[in-house]
């Protein structure tokens, strides 16, 4: 079998990841909007992950994404994509003041380990205004939002505004 | 006899590798109906020479298609011939880091061989099985003029980024001599994923789904972030994990059993971000992960990574109990440590159980080891930490969810964000949600009003701190088994005793007296569990399936494709099913309707309860069930039944384990003739070490309530990987 692996990366990494991602906005290159996907997103992860199951999906990460990123996209995208997938944990740890994937988001969000435990607790406070609109974009805007307004927050977390 | 004969024939059948025809299936199946340029046609006639290659009588079938011949400058061909010369001397072909590079597994049934299964993963046309010829081609191949190729990117220095850097380092290739193409693809991705550290990642056993029951392994390559600051580094989610799962093509349960089995289906690399895999693993499946750090380092992950590169996108048959995920990924840590030997451990089975011992028993390897609990962990851990009232609190509202707010009384701020905490964990595992899911319509207007007062009570939760050394995999014994059993063997009133010896081998994985740790409790899997039995000649009639002078006699007594029992616990809070499924054949000494033993055969399914006390040393169930099968006896060739399976397990100790276990089936034949049996047994087992053994046991059985059996026996057990 004479299989072209030249072919196959570039239709697997080109052809058919966009079609994944063109409904979703902002978040629409890179990694997240292929884990995510409009809509079925879920069902396809699993389908992804499980073993036993199974989906293309090393040629995903064979380039970097389905956009030409600049350094500032590529952020965003990891922040908009961890937030996406983690967004019921981090309802959750925000709701709670602490927790592992809070002080993921904060590392996405370019926090300094040291200031985890203010931003987790700052988040808390604002739980209401954060979760005011639905989505989990909408939630990233406001976490970004809320954090800015915080004197240690805005110093010591690099990538807020993006 | 036959019958099991029939059995084993077709059980033997699942193990033929069919090269069957889902491996023709376009292995990047989503993708391919897309990619016009792929040239399909090559898997109709794969040894047809390659169409712009034809030049040449000898073209072999290029792993990457290589558009014309520039022929090499002189200096290029005496440092080729120079590296070839160095390689032969220095039989670098035999060396077990180039065998690793291609994957090369023992055979032990034929030749040692690669377990990549597709041509282009090789320069040489027979290099799947000659590690010589695929070195000297592979190394030709780096000196071939970038202009011969489409585009640089499929070079063979950039397609194979490891065998070049392993000719680099091994041959000392001069640089001046070699062409350069731009490897922008694999800079690319290799800057995306480059780590300096990697962890063998456990995801704990999922009696539910049957690919997942063995547990599974991938691999968490501890990302080295552009922006080197610490913050970055802090959190492993954001992580990549790199997985081996078969891929399927097919959704009928039967053919997927099969052809698993079989190596019907090809094995993908996966590669995302780990938060996707412990969303996956602890929050939809409620699964534990342990986490193994590896020594490995950044040169060892930049192999690694090199490695997965070049195997990537190859076709692997994925074979559910050998070329499987746990093994694949043992050769990548292999690569990436070149100086241990993992894979060799292992002949015919490979659980990923198995390797995680196999990893953690090399010295220095493992550097440290942690846990990542489950929904359902965490949910019992909060549980755990409620004391009187708040407990009442947290029961009503798994009760009625709808009362909530509750009037909380009394309760200062740090007792309702305790029960608060508890419910949160309680509607996210009931959910399962994770990866974006939402909670449905009825869970979601309740689960926002338990986060919105959780907030507002302002206490920080205190972090889940829980860890489970005791289940810790690393720690527990091997999964293979094998057992020698002597015994006795009476019927009730005055018959003689009949000696009997038995010869047990079981290849899979921990049963409800087998040392408990590293297992969860309550779960019992048995795979391929064969007994054979011998009985001694008697020499008076007796009533235990040997009539009067019958001769000595060797059988197969047992054997089950699979046993399963999940007994989980009840906790106060949450009543989940138990579950126990056996599939396999049986043999009885004592029979309804004629003197000789005979066979059961069939399956049995059971559901019910379980409890246990809260360090789980006392567990008891009862699982009532329905069973389908067929045997020799009397007006019961096909039967129907209705049975009930329980036990209690006693573990006193680590070392000890005291099991009684019952079981009463109500038989119902074709005819209409109706049975009931009774057997209950007792058994003691005892560990001496991790892996070995003693088991104490009588049994009683009762046929009919006419033939009634009695069973002493002493057993030896030694588990090895």
């Amino acid at each position: 079998m004479k299989f072209h692996f030249a072919a196959a990366f570039v239709a697997t990494s080109v052809l058919s990841l966009p079609a994944l991602a063109q409904n979703y906005g902002s978040a629409g290159c890179g990694l997240g909007s292929i884990v995510i996907g409009p809509g079925e997103g879920f069902s396809q992860v699993f389908a992804a992950t499980t073993n036993g199951t199974g989906y293309q999906t090393f040629a995903i990460t064979s380039g970097t994404s389905n956009c030409k990123t600049t350094a500032q996209a590529a952020v965003l995208e990891q922040q908009e994509s961890f937030m996406v997938n983690n967004y019921a944990v981090l309802s959750k740890e925000m709701a709670q003041g602490s927790g592992e994937t809070l002080a993921g988001l904060s590392s996405t969000l370019g926090c300094e380990p040291s200031l985890q435990p203010a931003v987790a607790s700052h988040l808390q406070k604002s739980y209401s205004r954060i979760f005011s609109q639905p989505g989990a974009l909408a939630a990233l805007d406001a976490t970004r939002r809320e954090l800015q307004s915080h004197p240690e927050a805005s110093q010591g977390c690099s990538k807020l505004s993006i | 006899m036959f019958r099991l004969f029939s059995c084993l024939c077709l059980f033997s059948f699942l193990f033929v590798r069919v090269q069957g025809a889902a491996a023709q299936n376009s292995p990047a199946a989503p993708s391919a109906p897309s990619a016009p340029s792929a040239p399909s046609a090559g898997s109709e006639a794969p040894d047809a020479p390659a169409s712009s290659g034809a030049a040449e009588v000898e073209e072999p079938v290029y792993p990457v298609e290589r558009q014309r011949v520039t022929p090499l400058s002189s200096n290029a061909v005496s440092a080729l011939g120079a590296a070839r010369h160095r390689a032969r001397t220095e039989k670098l072909a035999q060396t077990s880091r180039w065998r690793r590079l291609l994957f090369i597994t023992p055979g032990w049934f034929s030749r040692s061989k690669s377990v990549v299964d597709s041509d282009t993963f090789f320069f040489a046309p027979d290099g799947r099985v000659d590690p010589e010829a695929e070195l000297e081609a592979s190394l030709e191949a780096m000196f071939h003029a970038v202009d011969d190729f489409a585009a640089p990117d499929v070079h063979p220095q950039c397609r194979f980024p490891a065998r070049f850097a392993f000719f680099k380092d091994t041959l000392g290739l001069d640089d001046a001599h070699l062409p350069k193409p731009h490897c922008a693809k694999f800079k690319t991705w290799f800057a995306n994923t480059r780590g300096d550290g990697a962890s063998l990642v456990f995801s704990s056993y999922y009696l539910n789904n049957p690919s997942s029951m063995f547990g599974h392994t991938f691999v968490r390559v501890h990302r080295t972030h552009a922006e080197n600051t610490t913050a970055s580094r802090g959190s492993p989610l954001l992580d990549w994990s790199v997985s081996f799962a078969a891929f399927p093509t097919t959704n009928n349960p039967l053919l997927y059993a099969v052809l698993g089995l079989a190596g019907g289906f090809p094995g993908r690399f996966s590669m995302m971000p780990h938060y996707v895999k412990a969303q996956e693993y602890n929050n939809h499946e409620s699964r534990d992960l342990w986490e193994y750090d590896l020594a490995i380092g950044q040169e060892g992950v930049t192999r690694m990574l090199a490695s997965l590169w070049e195997i990537g996108n190859e076709h692997i048959d994925y074979y559910y109990f050998d070329d499987n995920c746990a093994y694949i990924l043992l050769a990548l840590i292999e690569i990436a440590r070149v100086d241990v030997d993992l894979t060799s451990n292992f002949y015919f089975w490979v659980t990923p159980s198995d390797t995680v011992r196999v990893v953690a028993r090399v010295p220095g390897l493992v550097t440290n080891v942690s846990y990542r609990p489950s929904n359902m962990s965490r949910l019992l851990e909060r549980w755990e930490a409620l004391e009187g009232e708040e407990r009442e609190f947290a029961v009503l509202f798994t009760k009625e969810p709808e009362a909530f707010p509750f009037d909380w009384g009394p309760l200062t701020s740090e007792a309702k964000a305790r029960v608060l905490d508890v419910m949160l964990e309680y509607i996210d595992f009931e959910e399962k949600l994770a990866l974006g899911k939402e909670p449905d319509s009825k869970w979601a207007p309740i689960r926002e009003k338990v986060l919105r007062e959780r907030a507002g009570t302002r206490v920080i939760s205190r972090s889940l701190e829980r860890k489970p050394e005791g289940e810790r995999p690393d720690l527990g014994h091997s999964t293979n088994r094998i057992g020698v059993t002597g015994g006795l063997l009476g019927a009730s009133g005055t018959a003689p005793s009949v000696p009997f010896g038995q010869l047990e081998w079981r290849p899979s994985l921990h049963d409800l007296l087998a040392p408990g740790v590293g297992y969860p409790p309550g779960m019992e899997l048995d795979f391929w569990d064969m007994v054979l039995r011998y009985k001694a000649k008697s020499t008076k009639k007796t009533k235990i399936g040997a009539p009067k002078n019958a001769p000595a006699k060797l059988t197969l007594h047992k054997f089950n494709l699979i046993e399963i029992i999940s007994a989980q616990p009840s906790t106060g809070l949450l009543s989940p099913w138990s579950w126990r499924f056996r599939l396999g054949t049986e043999q009885r000494e004592s029979c309804y309707g004629r003197e000789k033993s005979c066979f059961l055969s069939g399956m049995a399914l059971g559901a019910g309860l379980t409890v246990a006390n809260h360090t789980r040393s006392v567990l008891a169930y009862v699982l009532p069930g329905v069973d389908l099968g067929y045997s020799d006896e009397r007006d019961m060739t096909l039967f129907g039944a209705l049975s009930a399976s329980s036990g209690v397990i006693l573990r006193p100790a680590n070392q000890v384990r005291v099991g009684l276990r019952g079981n009463t089936v109500r038989r119902f034949g074709v005819n209409g003739a109706a049975l009931s049996d009774w057997e209950a047994r007792l058994d003691t087992a005892v560990s001496w070490s991790t892996n070995f053994e003693t088991r104490v046991g009588a049994g009683y059985c009762a046929r009919a309530a006419q033939k009634e059996t009695l069973e002493a026996s002493l057993s030896l057990f030694r588990y090895y990987e």
